[in-house]
């Protein structure tokens, strides 16, 4: 199986089935997952974008997102995955316009629409910041199987700062709303975008066939 | 011959002094320190580096402060079953002759609670405190929020 089907494969698989929290998620090995056949629809999820607006994902439908989970507290790992997707954007070029770069926070606590807003900027000029209330992100969470856990609070510092444990993935959907294909962390930005260009070609539907191992 | 070469790391060890991004005492050099832009917030920032023990016995750094925050301390970055998470370390043990890189997506001194943002272009002053070499002071650089090494 090529690459980028694997990637599809593996992405239907994680983007239809909710994963239990606490289920150890790996994006290499597609055998720890099992394999289903994508008819989610479009799952109802609603957030508040980085303007303070109230959004729904239906709004995102037409077009091609892709979606990194993470938060603003997290110093090493986020700002490294924001800037391998804006890098893979800029890599596509004028493909690119149809992909909309979107950071979803599993912080809704402390990552406030003024927060994201302050934040996203410094990634690319069209990355949309969504939060919304701890069960709006719960269920973001869960329909993506993302999962997340507060760390132990660390030595000398106050409560406020914790940090979190959490999958770094990031997720191509597709115009339809289902899972297209999945990018671990800290991948090549330029092997992300031939990846996201050959699949933008082959088209949502070929994106699907891409299903059978 | 040995102890000529030794004079020579010397020389070029304190010739490199002179460049604004190594600084050493002792036997322990720190190399290129930069921070990531902490794009507007002031909760935590990210610190890499580059540091060597020219000694022959071990060393380790003990302890990180900075005026710019409340709390600063050496992280790994660590992954299992997918899940990222960071691990605060004690203290950061060298042996002898070892060089230890703090990169992205390993080893780095996040800050805790900044006074304001870290902003592109500017430096800040920084101690590090070792058992054998003592405190050091360097200045750190500040790149942008994705940047990935200390000349982008």
């Amino acid at each position: 199986m090529e690459r980028g089907a694997c990637i599809a494969f593996v992405c239907l698989v994680v983007c239809a089935v909710p994963f239990p929290i606490g289920t150890p998620l790996s994006a290499e090995p597609a055998t720890e997952v099992t394999p289903v056949a994508s008819t989610s629809q479009p799952r109802g999820l609603t957030f508040t974008d980085h303007t303070g607006r109230a959004v729904s994902e239906r709004e995102f439908l037409g077009r091609y997102m892709l979606v990194f989970f993470g938060y603003t507290h997290c110093p090493d790992v986020c700002p490294a995955d924001l800037m391998i997707m804006s890098a893979a954007l800029r890599e596509l070029g004028e493909a690119g316009e149809a992909v909309q770069p979107v950071f979803i926070t599993f912080d809704p606590e402390r990552d406030t629409p003024v927060v994201l807003a302050e934040y996203v900027r410094h990634f690319h000029p069209r990355l949309t910041g969504l939060t919304g209330s701890p069960a709006e992100i719960a269920a973001a969470t869960r329909s993506y199987g993302v999962i997340f856990e507060r760390d132990g609070d660390e030595e000398g510092s106050e409560s406020a700062d914790y940090s979190l444990r959490h999958t770094a993935l990031t997720y191509l959907i597709g115009p339809d709303g289902k899972g297209v294909a999945i990018f671990d962390h800290d991948s090549d930005p330029v092997e992300t975008a031939a990846e996201i260009l050959a699949l933008l070609e082959q088209g949502p539907a070929g994106a699907v066939a891409g299903g059978s191992p | 011959m040995k102890s000529a070469l030794m004079v020579f790391v010397s020389i070029l060890g304190l010739a490199g002094c002179a460049t604004s991004d190594e600084f050493r005492e002792g036997d322990v050099v720190i190399e290129s320190p930069w921070a990531r832009s902490s794009a507007g917030r002031t909760a935590t920032g990210v610190v890499y580096l580059r540091l060597s023990n020219l000694a022959a016995e071990p060393e380790q750094l003990l302890g990180v402060t900075t005026p710019i925050a409340a709390g600063a301390s050496v992280h790994r970055t660590m992954r299992e079953h997918g899940m990222m998470s960071m691990q605060p370390l004690q203290a950061l043990a060298l042996a002898a002759n070892e060089t230890v890189s703090l990169e992205p997506g390993g080893l780095h001194i996040m800050l805790m609670q900044l006074g304001s943002p870290l902003v592109e272009g500017e430096t800040f002053p920084m101690t590090l405190n070792f058992e054998r070499a003592g405190s050091i002071d360097i200045h750190v650089t500040v790149r942008g929020v994705g940047a990935m090494s200390a000349h982008e």
